[in-house]
């Protein structure tokens, strides 16, 4: 649904390839989506396959 | 809620996805046969079940045989869009089980009957929380360890 927004662009990340980073951030499981403004500040998180209106409603609070 | 995120630090993603809900079909399957296992005591359906622990172990959780009923019985009648998931956690979590069985299977053949109940009802349990709830124990366990390191 990203790929419609032309202002949003989603990363992919493997928690198995960046432990430092799943430590730093205190990433429990996979899948955790994070939601980051255009500073790269973190905004909210969705743990678990993040369901299509949570990713709207972040999306929307961010604008 | 503070970090900044540099994306030259951050590697791709480059491990196989499953779809996220054959594993829960196939947990459902196995807490039938576990708890068929568990009241008939059967030492037999135990390695049954363990065989199919052992192929999720090691091949991946994709190629078990419930894994086959999900692909041909089950996903054609499932309507809506594909929820994904990186394959790895479920195929640890298939190793807990097998871990578990072989316990069981142990209890058994050295004729410790606690044992065998015991070690059964722990795959048992985690076999149904993920039927009923969608939870995977073993998943949640995999990358807790893998920070641990």
């Amino acid at each position: 649904m990203v790929a419609d927004l032309f202002d949003v662009e989603h990363i992919e990340i493997d928690a198995e390839a960046n432990l430092d980073l799943v430590r730093k951030l205190d990433i429990r499981s996979t899948p955790t989506t994070l939601f980051l403004d255009s500073r790269g500040v973190e905004v909210g998180r969705a743990v678990g396959a993040p369901k299509r209106e949570q990713v709207a409603t972040a999306l929307a609070a961010l604008r | 809620m503070s970090q900044v995120f540099s994306k030259e630090s951050i590697q791709a993603t480059k491990s196989i996805s499953i779809d996220a809900r054959g594993p829960r079909f196939s947990a459902l399957l196995t807490v039938l046969v576990l708890s068929t296992a568990l009241v008939t005591h059967s030492l037999w359906v135990v390695i049954a079940q363990a065989i199919v622990f052992a192929i999720g172990a090691f091949r991946g959780p994709q190629f078990t045989p419930y894994a086959a009923i999900f692909r041909t019985v089950i996903r054609p009648r499932l309507k809506g869009e594909v929820p994904t998931e990186d394959v790895r956690p479920p195929q640890f979590a298939q190793s807990v089980g097998l871990l578990f069985a072989l316990t069981a299977i142990v209890g058994s053949l050295t004729s410790v009957p606690l044992l065998f109940t015991i070690a059964l009802s722990f795959a048992l349990a985690a076999a149904f929380l993920n039927a009923a709830f969608n939870f995977c124990l073993g998943c949640e366990i995999y990358l807790l360890l893998l920070r641990l390191k």
